[in-house]
């Protein structure tokens, strides 16, 4: 504890607060426009990191991470419209809240049930990862392969939308990923002959096209926002308020932490969860759906406990378990760090200003969202076609920075082309980019197993994590075809 | 009347996509078949690639097929209306500008231009408007390549 206190002292230099305090500022006003979410949001600041050094890099890339989903519950509630799709459940309360004049302490209650989840997390992550990263240093590259599988499967299982097309698209996605040399033999694999393809597909242009781009033209095409919005007056609660959101608070807290370890589980079903529960609580205060602070508090606190823990699985195991934290693993990629088992230690100073930012970019962004929520609702009234050519000169310009390409912009372009026509598909583009990340990683291990067992395949039977992660997958692919077929049964008369 | 039936399941939007995938892993496949999947007892760049691609195709097949069955189920009912796509279009366009204009006139021409052409995509037509999102592209191009950039960055026309 002694030396995680003076690890954070060393990293809490004038510079890193002025990196968490600009991440979070910007990640919450691109978080408050509805229609760029999260992951967008991480995509479009990404090249304001690249002149940093890793943990300056790592510390606004977080701060921009939580600033965003902070922003997504200013939107909900003012607009009844979420910047980010885990709002949806806040809006239910929050919006009614703002509609009876009481905009403020409901924007101050998600702010303060966000700042206890985001602490607690941190604590959480602080004490919990090193001794799981321990462990998984203990599993074979087979086991390895197998988790990585796993938990791609869940994600695919459960994000939102049929899991079919969503494994086919993982699929793709890690097809995509092993664009390039070859890590093993140096010989060029899809690269159609193309001299910049080399160095395989850049991860800007990937993101940037499939989360900038095709989501801007998402929001261009059906975001529509109401003329009125609420005002917002004084922000702090009345004591009444408080006492009816700390225990949705910590019960918030404790499901959003938990479900957001689990790969796959998006924010928005722990704050679903979390607005599930409360209805097994008794409250003094109003019903649930009718403007109750719970059904502010307890979301937003598990929106943000999940949020925060799914950084678990990446620091940890090196598995991205939703598309955000898919971005954020590739960010740190580009800065040279490579997120896994070994992640903590060897980069226990990354790690520490990791933690600090979450503390630290916790606390800015209730000092942010407070005094400042009438100026995010002024924001909300700046028509967003004066943003959208803005945020696409921005895009060009990071992504042609990277590399200083103009091949890269005409990837993203590509990309962009390829996103849209999956959002006029109905298909998430999300993910792709999952597989994107893991998939050389999985070739990797893959590689490594077959090395060692000298080709032989059984040896993904005889590993025990490997085996449990395979019968996990099976038992999990039968029984959905099971619910297919029986779909398909009923539908015929 | 049957082939019409069949063409109309095909051009529906929920067989669209599994044959539109299925065709990219087709190609796919194709590329890997290229590559040696095994050098003696350790493997080669293709065989991850080769599993990858064919399922990709299989399970692309299987989509189709039961995005067939349901089609044939409701036969027509998939009509939904979609959106203009004019902001999509101008959007993209305005990237592909940039590309194209960038070696010529340099970030911060290229930057209005695109600005300007995504703008009237948006649906802020008009010449002031028109002026008002150029001279903001260029602004913020200026800003960035002055600060954040590197010094090579060509911020001018060639030749300027």
């Amino acid at each position: 504890m002694t030396a995680w206190m003076s690890e954070l002292g060393a990293i809490l230099t004038l510079q890193n607060l002025m990196l968490c305090f600009s991440g979070a500022l910007l990640g919450t006003i691109t978080g408050v426009l509805p229609g760029i979410g999260p992951a967008a949001t991480l995509a479009l600041l990404l090249p304001l990191t690249f002149t940093l050094d890793p943990a300056g890099a790592l510390i606004m890339m977080a701060a921009i991470y939580y600033g965003a989903q902070y922003g997504s519950s200013t939107t909900a509630i003012l607009l009844n419209l979420p910047g980010e799709t885990s709002g949806i459940v806040t809006a239910l309360d929050g919006h009614k809240l703002a509609l009876a004049g009481r905009a403020g302490p409901a924007i101050a209650v998600a702010a303060l049930a966000s700042l206890f989840a985001g602490l607690t997390c941190a604590v959480f992550i602080a004490f919990a990862a090193g001794p799981i990263a321990s462990l998984s240093l203990l599993i074979s590259p087979a086991g390895l392969a197998g988790l990585i599988a796993l938990g791609l499967f869940a994600a695919a299982v459960i994000a939102p939308g049929k899991p079919l097309p969503a494994v086919i698209l993982i699929l793709f996605g890690a097809c995509l990923g092993l664009v390039g040399t070859d890590s093993g033999g140096g010989m060029p694999r899809f690269t159609l002959g193309i001299t910049e393809l080399r160095d395989g597909l850049g991860f800007m242009p990937i993101v940037m096209g499939l989360f900038g781009i095709a989501e801007l033209i998402r929001s261009l095409e059906t975001g529509d926002r109401p003329d009125r919005i609420a005002p917002v007056r004084w922000p702090w609660p009345t004591r009444a308020d408080l006492r009816a959101s700390w225990a949705p608070t910590i019960r918030g807290t404790t499901i959003g932490g938990l479900l957001g370890v689990i790969p796959g589980v998006s924010t928005v079903m722990s704050s679903l969860a979390a607005r599930g529960a409360e209805r097994a609580f008794a409250t003094k205060d109003v019903p649930l759906g009718e403007g109750a602070m719970a059904g502010v508090a307890a979301p937003e606190a598990a929106n943000n406990a999940s949020a925060q823990s799914a950084l678990v699985p990446l620091l940890t195991l090196g598995i991205p378990g939703n598309p955000v934290i898919a971005v954020l693993a590739g960010a740190l990629m580009i800065q040279g760090i490579a997120p896994g088992p070994s992640f903590i230690s060897q980069n226990p100073g990354l790690f520490g200003a990791l933690i600090a930012s979450l503390v630290v970019g916790n606390i800015i962004l209730v000092v942010l969202n407070l005094p400042l929520a009438g100026i995010w609702a002024a924001l909300l009234r700046v028509p967003f076609k004066k943003l959208v050519p803005l945020i696409i000169v921005f895009a060009v310009i990071g992504v042609h920075s990277v590399q200083n390409s103009l091949f890269d912009v005409w990837l993203m372009l590509g990309f962009g082309v390829f996103g849209w026509l999956l959002v006029r598909l109905n298909l998430e583009p999300t993910p792709i980019v999952l597989g994107f990340i893991l998939g050389p990683a999985f070739e990797e291990y893959l590689r490594r197993t077959l090395l060692f067992s000298r080709g032989d395949m059984s040896v993904f039977l005889t590993d025990p994590v490997s085996l449990v992660c395979l019968l996990v997958i099976a038992i999990g692919s039968a029984a959905l075809l099971w619910r297919g077929f029986k779909r398909l049964r009923t539908a015929r008369p | 009347m049957k082939i019409a039936r069949v063409i109309g399941v095909i051009r529906s939007q929920s067989t669209a996509a599994p044959l539109s995938i299925m065709l990219l892993g087709i190609a796919m496949f194709g590329l890997a078949r290229t590559q040696p999947a095994w050098f003696d007892d350790r493997i080669g760049p293709g065989l991850f690639a080769q599993w990858l691609s064919a399922s990709v195709v299989a399970l692309s097949l299987i989509w189709f097929v039961s995005a067939w069955l349901e089609g044939a189920e409701t036969s027509g009912s998939d009509n939904k209306t979609h959106p203009s796509a004019i902001p999509g279009l101008s959007l993209l366009a305005g990237v592909a500008l940039f590309a194209l204009s960038f070696p010529i006139l340099g970030l911060v021409a290229s930057c209005a231009l695109t600005a300007m052409v995504v703008s009237w995509g948006a649906g802020d037509r008009g010449w002031i408007a028109a002026t008002f999102a150029a001279l903001s592209g260029a602004g913020v191009a200026l800003a960035l390549g002055l600060t954040l950039l590197p010094p090579g960055t060509d911020l001018w026309p060639t030749g300027l």
